[in-house]
């Protein structure tokens, strides 16, 4: 979708008599060499803005992707982005044209942040079914609703045990800071829930912070080590991510400091492009041994996850039930990323209304549906993606995405550069101080917290105690495809569209 | 996918190799813990024409009786015996002659025909053992220890793509050629690719199985004349994906692994004795293994006797 | 020196691991007799221990130790001292593919040859090979030195972004990233030094027959062109 962005000259060059007129986010505050503002030119992470006569002005419109970051930062409320109707003639949109003119100049494929972009069926597709007289509904100011989830109770002698279905997902230091992590990790433990080391090693602040940490265990195996797995709550075993399903993680070298090298043991400054499988996963036998390796390693403590990012998930779920997995992730095609080829992040890999229906119903065949926990991620937002995510047959959510948004990401999809405005995707120390961990915390606890409440409320429409408990006839589909990818009853038609 | 194993007795005489081969894939079965099978070759004793066949048959009045009247009108069945097995079916395995080889297909097919049977193979000069379940029961279950023959290639099964059940345990059989049998760990990706021509050169496909699709991909090429190692070095060139599988033939073993080495596979031999195996752990049970050598990506070994 | 032996015959792997953790609390030497090719013996064995595995051990032999000593007396099947950290694993025999995968530190010793992807994603430490090396030694190698007495197999360093790998044998490819550089004094000392250490007799005009295989750039698919070199 385009956008068209707009300066009023006059609201911006209003209250300039302020000290240091770039007060909002400013890294020079230094009121001799402000006189213009520059907020919007500086901060916009797509290169929308040129400077003629002193003045910024929005030129390249083609360029935006509607993060709204300088309308955000703009002290004087100057700005105003406004997405416009899409010009399309036939196949022929003004972004292809836009890409095509990039490729043949730059020669290469296109590197991004974030997830899909394009329409795909969503949680919002699906509505919950509200009680009645039939079956009553519970009420949320009365009366109680149970959050608490036990996962991983298969093998593992500690399982995991949250306060909330609602998990942190992996993220690692590299390709988000350190004032990121903390605040993730802290916004984590004031929930009562878990969150996610990544796969860039164990931050010690993070560790600090997080009462429940997940030590990921990814195809580059960087910072691990059997003290890293043995001072966690978990292992997850990374096989793939939604967002660029079937590669490896992709820390481009511009974020590669000397902390992050230091903490992954690999060179400043160089990419970090981990496997596209592990070198010793490569079939069904392996990832079984893997899990026994583990366990080994850990003496069979914690749980073991195995995440998946959505492909012929039927299949590699059951694998990794009767591998011995304790937990097992599917992430969806909409799931996100630090970076990642844009044709893979928009073209593989299945929704996830779909892969988790798909997950389930495998355990289910392989009678394993109660012994491994479900953890759903990809696009997941607010309390009704969760409730929605749990009646289709998770046991709990991933968020990513959208708990970096709670401490300000705008979703500009330049997580890659390294030069991320809100000092979350970022290792540069002035950009990083942007970023007030403390606050931050409590941002992403507040948040988790409301959709967790917003989560129950469903639940309790649905005329249940506990939010583990909805299910599938709980739903009911919006869409003819979100029926027939979900096998969930068509409003109004009270059965499944059925192939 | 899966544990994989063959063993050569190089002497060319009986040897208890039915013992020998259980032991080795009693020791992969942590590659696999779906089903078992075994190819032993050179121990059936067959007079020239003579097939032994294994039928699964449901367990259901009267079925086993329109099995063998099926059977009858196209061959007399000259001996049979009945296995008891698992999940409500029994094995029938019955002796018959037959006026050519290419016979062979038509009548299994026939037998196919009727509901709830399903012919497991049909062979001249091996004996096919698969089923589903741990190495050790089926190894009782089939008395497998008593086995004799010069060959034989086996295989543990982790499942992937395909259902498990007793059909698609492997090793798999075609019979473009007579007695070839295949086993594999792996996944082949350009499958349909791989398929597709066999078909149109009219070979049958019972299953969606990979290694249903390598079996009749070597057994078509030594039908065209290659020898083993050729056909071999032809599928690592043709065949996609991670895999290293076994071939077994009437008189040997070969092994192929893909260009890119992605599962493993390790041999050793001595005077008496030519292994091959998913690891080391299982040619440890028919020799000492000092000298263990890893096949190379995209190697291919035969050994014939 | 406090010696302790186990027999692990017909134990798991869960229960050996257990016996061998508590026992290295306690003695300095420990034998597992009858080892049998079995996997992930040692995993994850961080007490600064002697282990003599006597025969061959399986997959994953010694990975993430971090301060044992480790000597099999016979073979190693694939991944010996995956993910170490610190210490050694020194395998009389052969070994399988990915000898050494990510390790951090340490060293470990294979006497006769390896298979493929030897030293692949190690960050650091180092990896002796007395045999040849086979398909993609030092696949994406980010660090320490590989030492491979024989002959190196097909795209030898491919990827790699840093450290060295010093070859005796002939080089059969180099993959994508590797360039071939002869060896300097420094180099030659340091491996006379590592080699002498770990009882390899070399002649020392063999010495002069090292080449190594250096990266490239340390920014092959993302770098600008001019860090080429």
């Amino acid at each position: 979708m385009p956008f068209k962005v707009e300066r009023n000259r006059y609201l911006c060059r209003r209250n300039f008599d302020r000290p240091g007129c770039c007060w909002y986010m400013c890294d020079n505050r230094d009121e001799t060499l402000c006189q213009n503002c520059y907020s919007c030119y500086n901060n916009c992470p797509h290169h929308v803005y040129e400077i003629i006569d002193d003045e910024p002005y929005p030129v390249h419109h083609e360029n935006c992707v509607g993060c709204r970051i300088c309308e955000e930062m703009c002290p004087n409320n100057a700005i105003e982005v406004n997405a416009v109707p899409e010009d399309r003639r036939n196949v022929w949109s003004l972004a292809d044209l836009v890409e095509i003119n990039r490729m043949s100049t730059e020669g290469s494929y296109k590197v991004r942040g974030c997830g899909a972009t394009r329409v795909i069926p969503t949680f919002d597709d699906l509505t919950i079914v509200p009680a009645q007289v039939s079956r009553p509904p519970i009420d949320k100011y009365r009366e109680p609703c149970n959050t608490r989830v036990v996962l991983g109770s298969r093998y593992a002698e500690n399982p995991l045990v949250i306060d909330t279905p609602i998990m942190i997902a992996a993220m690692s230091f590299g390709a988000i800071s350190k004032e990121a992590k903390i605040a993730l990790a802290m916004g984590a433990s004031l929930a009562g829930t878990a969150t996610n080391t990544g796969e860039g090693g164990m931050l010690p602040e993070e560790r600090k912070y997080a009462s429940k940490l997940i030590a990921q265990y990814a195809s580059g195996r960087f910072g691990v080590s059997a003290e890293y797995l043995n001072n966690s709550e978990a292992i997850e075993i990374k096989i793939g991510q939604g967002a660029k399903s079937g590669m490896g993680g992709h820390l481009l070298g511009e974020k590669v400091t000397a902390d992050v090298s230091r903490i992954r043991m690999i060179p400043e400054g160089t990419d970090a492009l981990s496997p596209a499988r592990h070198m010793d996963i490569v079939g069904p036998e392996d990832l079984s041994m893997k899990i026994s390796q583990l366990r080994e390693i850990t003496d069979w403590k914690i749980p073991i996850m195995v995440k998946f990012t959505s492909g012929r998930v039927s299949d590699d779920v059951k694998i990794a039930a009767k591998a011995g997995a304790d937990i097992i992730v599917v992430d969806g095609m909409q799931g996100g990323t630090g970076a990642g080829p844009a044709v893979v992040t928009e073209h593989s890999g299945v929704p996830t209304i779909a892969a988790i229906v798909e997950a389930d119903e495998a355990l289910k065949q392989v009678n394993l549906r109660k012994d491994v926990s479900l953890v759903a991620a990809g696009g997941i937002r607010n309390g009704a993606d969760v409730a929605k995510a749990i009646a289709l047959g998770a046991d709990a959510v991933y968020i990513g995405t959208a708990a970096l948004v709670s401490i300000g990401c705008r979703v500009c999809q330049k997580c890659y550069a390294g030069t991320c405005r809100k000092g979350i995707a970022t290792q540069n120390p002035q950009l990083r101080r942007r970023l007030d961990y403390v606050e931050a915390g409590k941002r992403v606890a507040r948040y988790i917290e409301a959709m967790t409440e917003e989560a129950v409320m469903l639940t309790q429409q649905a005329g249940n105690t506990d939010v583990s408990k909805l299910e599938k006839d709980d739903l009911r589909a919006l869409t003819v495809e979100a029926s027939a990818y979900t096998g969930v009853k068509l409003a109004g038609l009270e059965s499944p569209i059925k192939y | 996918m899966c544990g994989i194993a063959g063993v050569v007795y190089k002497d060319k005489k009986l040897h208890p190799v039915g013992a020998a081969l259980t032991k080795m894939l009693d020791a992969l079965q942590h590659r696999g813990p779906d089903s078992a099978g075994f190819a032993i070759y050179g121990g059936l004793g067959l007079e020239e024409n003579e097939y032994l066949l294994n039928i699964e048959v449901k367990e259901k009045a009267g079925l086993l009786e329109a099995v063998k009247s099926t059977v009858n009108t196209v061959t007399p069945i000259k001996s049979e015996e009945v296995i008891p097995s698992v999940e409500n079916s029994i094995i029938y395995r019955c002796k018959i002659a037959l006026k050519s080889f290419a016979a062979l297909k038509p009548l299994i097919m026939e037998i196919d025909k009727i509901d709830d049977v399903i012919v497991l193979n049909g062979a001249h000069s091996f004996e096919m053992i698969k089923d589903v379940g741990l190495v050790k029961d089926i190894a009782a279950r089939y008395d497998t220890a008593s086995k004799m023959g010069t060959h034989a290639i086996g295989h543990t099964r982790f499942s992937t793509e395909s259902i498990v059940d007793r059909y698609h345990a492997h090793p798999f059989q075609s019979y473009i050629i007579p007695d070839i049998t295949v086993v594999h760990n792996g996944q082949i990706t350009n499958y349909w690719k791989i398929r597709d021509p066999l078909e149109r050169k009219g070979h049958i496909f019972e299953t969606n199985n990979d290694t249903e699709c390598i079996v009749h991909y070597i057994a078509d090429k030594l039908s065209e004349g290659y020898k083993l190692e050729e056909a071999l070095e032809e599928s690592v060139k043709d065949m996609d994906g991670p895999f290293s599988y076994i071939v077994g033939t009437p008189n040997g073993v070969g092994i192929a692994k893909d260009q890119l080495g992605l599962r493993p596979g390790v041999m050793a031999e001595n005077d008496e004795v030519f292994a091959i195996a998913s690891e080391e752990v299982s040619l440890r049970e028919v020799m000492d293994t000092h000298n263990v050598e890893q096949i190379a990506p995209g190697e291919t070994r035969a050994y014939t006797i | 020196m406090k010696e302790f032996e186990i027999d692990v015959n017909h134990k798991t792997p869960r229960e050996i691991n257990k016996a061998i953790k508590e026992a290295a609390k306690e003695y300095d030497r420990i034998t597992v007799k009858n080892p049998n090719a079995m996997h992930y013996l040692a995993a994850g064995l961080t007490e600064p221990v002697e282990l003599v595995i006597d025969g061959s051990a399986g997959y994953f032999a010694g990975t993430m130790v971090h301060g044992a000593k480790i000597h099999i007396t016979e073979n190693a099947g694939w991944f010996p001292a995956d993910n170490m950290t610190d210490g050694e694993v020194i395998v009389d025999g052969s070994a399988g593919d990915g000898v050494g995968q990510g390790i951090y530190g340490g060293t470990v010793v294979v006497r006769k040859d390896v298979g493929s992807r030897t030293g692949e994603i190690m960050k650091n430490g180092t990896i002796i090979a007395g045999g040849s090396s086979g398909f993609m030694t030092g696949l994406f190698m980010m660090g320490g030195r590989i030492v491979v007495l024989g002959d190196i197999s097909e795209d030898a360093g491919e990827s790699i972004i840093r450290g060295v790998i010093y070859v005796l044998g002939n080089i059969k490819s180099l993959g994508k990233n590797a360039k071939v550089e002869d060896v300097d004094e420094d180099d030659k000392k340091e491996l006379k030094e590592l080699l002498t250490k770990y009882e390899f007799d070399l002649e020392d005009n063999k010495y002069n027959e090292f080449k190594k295989i250096v990266p490239r750039s340390n920014r092959p698919f993302y770098g600008k062109k001019s860090e080429e070199g």
